[in-house]
């Protein structure tokens, strides 16, 4: 059975008819020719130009409410929304419609490779990706020890990022993304890094970090990952919550819908 | 806000990393501009060069000041979709972040024109120090500016090549290569006397050569960075939550 978090906490997240909309514009309908025409021909004939803009609806009347002690799956096969939701409920995408609400703090365990310097040394990295996390400088330097050790990177912690291995880089990412403690946690799949012994022990640090937040969304595919850490479900289809409920009972709708 | 700040100088450090000079590569660089432009020109125009070089200097640099603003600030979502799209941070950082990184550059390029102040000695007065207000409603006008073209430039990705096009016309037109009056069309001078850049340069300029603009190049200066600045705030509070949409 996942551990839960205490129940007294303020922590709460919750969509109120989420809706996310994505225009894909077009290399034409994004040029200022296309507006500038469509504005000169104006009238008649341009009601009949083409925009050219698609619009994806990504999520559709999504409402949610996450509590305390909430670890939940998002399933659904390839999109799904279940990426956009998570960029929706960790504040990255504002919903074109509907509304969210939330207290507590909030830790998107996603992207972790984004937007470094090459030429930054690791601890650079650590320094820079904190403050972009918004911790505080004095934090950053107490944590910025337990980090290096954790990542094991010893020496190369003063070396440009750059010389990295690809694993190396991983290394540095999780240690500095997992260290900081979070009230809800958001995840697109489990994080696996490193060789063999040191996903063993990214795998604790990540329960650990998990165990201690009050709630958790992740996306996964792999249902033994779920079970093992899930107690509730959310299935969607198509940008809609298709089921929203115990594990058993979305595993069956899920199977359902797939073998239908 | 000291983060934005923090993140600049990360910027400028990392950019120059692998050089002997550093970011002093930026005060080479200009230095090499003015002297070898400010030399060709200054000749030509057959105007006195311990006259010249202090103008053309203050002017290129406040130039390229400006126009760094305005073409990487027309990028600058875009060049930062991975932050935005991973990291909920307000938009208005990345922006903040680019006009600390144009700040710093600028504070290496002003060292040129204290060289050649020790050079040519031309009197200073207590009005120089109004140099800084003409600073402080240049960077006004310039961040109003930048918040603008980051928007409409995401959503129009043709318009960043237009701006850059527009503003190497403009860098003719504005008097930084020649002065104003010298050239014997009035035509040039009404265009001149159009041009928002130009204002935003006499504010600055003026001062630390030891003259004082007149009220209303002040006052007109002021109103550009107003309406540049309403206009930036206007077009961020409307669509900063579209932006992500359109990376």
């Amino acid at each position: 059975m996942p551990a839960t978090a205490p129940v007294l906490s303020m922590t709460r997240l919750t969509l109120d008819k989420v809706g996310v909309d994505f225009p894909i514009y077009q290399t034409s309908a994004r040029s200022l020719k296309r507006t500038a025409l469509r504005t000169l021909v104006g009238g008649v004939i341009g009601s009949s130009v083409d925009t050219g803009c698609t619009v994806i609806r990504a999520l559709h009347d999504v409402s949610l409410d996450l509590r305390p002690g909430d670890r939940v799956a998002l399933i659904g096969h390839n999109g799904a929304g279940k990426t956009t939701l998570l960029r929706v409920l960790s504040g990255i995408y504002q919903p074109t419609s509907g509304a969210i609400h939330g207290a507590g703090k909030r830790a998107p365990l996603f992207d972790l490779q984004v937007g470094f310097d090459e030429e930054a040394t690791g601890y650079e990295c650590i320094q820079l990706r904190g403050l972009m996390l918004g911790i505080d400088r004095a934090l950053i330097e107490r944590k910025s020890a337990e980090i290096a050790a954790f990542s094991e990177l010893g020496d190369y912690l003063d070396l440009p990022v750059r010389t990295y291995s690809s694993g190396m880089l991983l290394r540095l990412f999780f240690s500095i993304a997992t260290s900081v403690e979070a009230d809800i946690i958001l995840m697109d799949e489990w994080i696996g890094v490193g060789d063999e012994r040191f996903v063993e022990k990214a795998n604790k640090r990540l329960q650990a970090l998990i165990d201690r937040a009050h709630i958790l969304v992740i996306a996964s595919h792999s249902r033994p990952l779920i079970s093992s850490l899930c107690n509730r479900g959310i299935l969607l289809d198509g940008g809609r919550i298709a089921c929203d409920g115990p594990l058993d009972t979305i595993f069956s709708a899920y199977g359902a819908r797939q073998s239908a | 806000m000291r983060r934005w700040w923090t993140l600049a100088w990360a910027d400028t450090r990392f950019r120059y990393r692998r050089t002997t000079f550093g970011p002093f590569w930026i005060t080479l660089s200009m230095a090499a501009t003015v002297f070898s432009v400010g030399l060709v020109f200054g000749t030509l125009f057959g105007s006195d060069l311990s006259r010249y070089l202090p103008y053309f200097a203050v002017g290129i640099i406040v130039w390229t000041f400006m126009n760094q603003c305005i073409l990487e600030g027309s990028l600058v979502y875009v060049q930062s979709a991975g932050h935005i799209k991973s990291t909920p941070v307000p938009l208005a950082l990345h922006v903040y972040r680019l006009l600390g990184r144009q700040l710093i550059l600028l504070g290496h390029n002003a060292l040129l024109p204290v060289v050649l102040w020790l050079i040519f000695q031309w009197p200073v007065a207590a009005g120089s120090f109004l140099a800084v207000l003409g600073l402080a409603i240049n960077i006004v006008a310039l961040f109003g500016a930048m918040l603008a073209f980051s928007i409409v430039c995401t959503r129009y990705r043709d318009l960043h090549q237009i701006i850059s096009a527009l503003m190497s016309l403009l860098f003719l037109l504005t008097p930084i290569i020649w002065l104003p009056g010298s050239v014997r069309s009035p035509g040039i001078d009404a265009v001149a006397y159009a041009n928002p850049f130009h204002y935003l340069v006499e504010i600055v300029r003026q001062p630390l050569l030891g003259s004082t603009p007149d009220l209303h190049v002040w006052l007109t200066a002021t109103a550009i960075a107003l309406l540049s600045l309403f206009a930036g705030i206007a077009l961020h509070a409307r669509f900063r939550h579209r932006i992500v949409y359109w990376l």
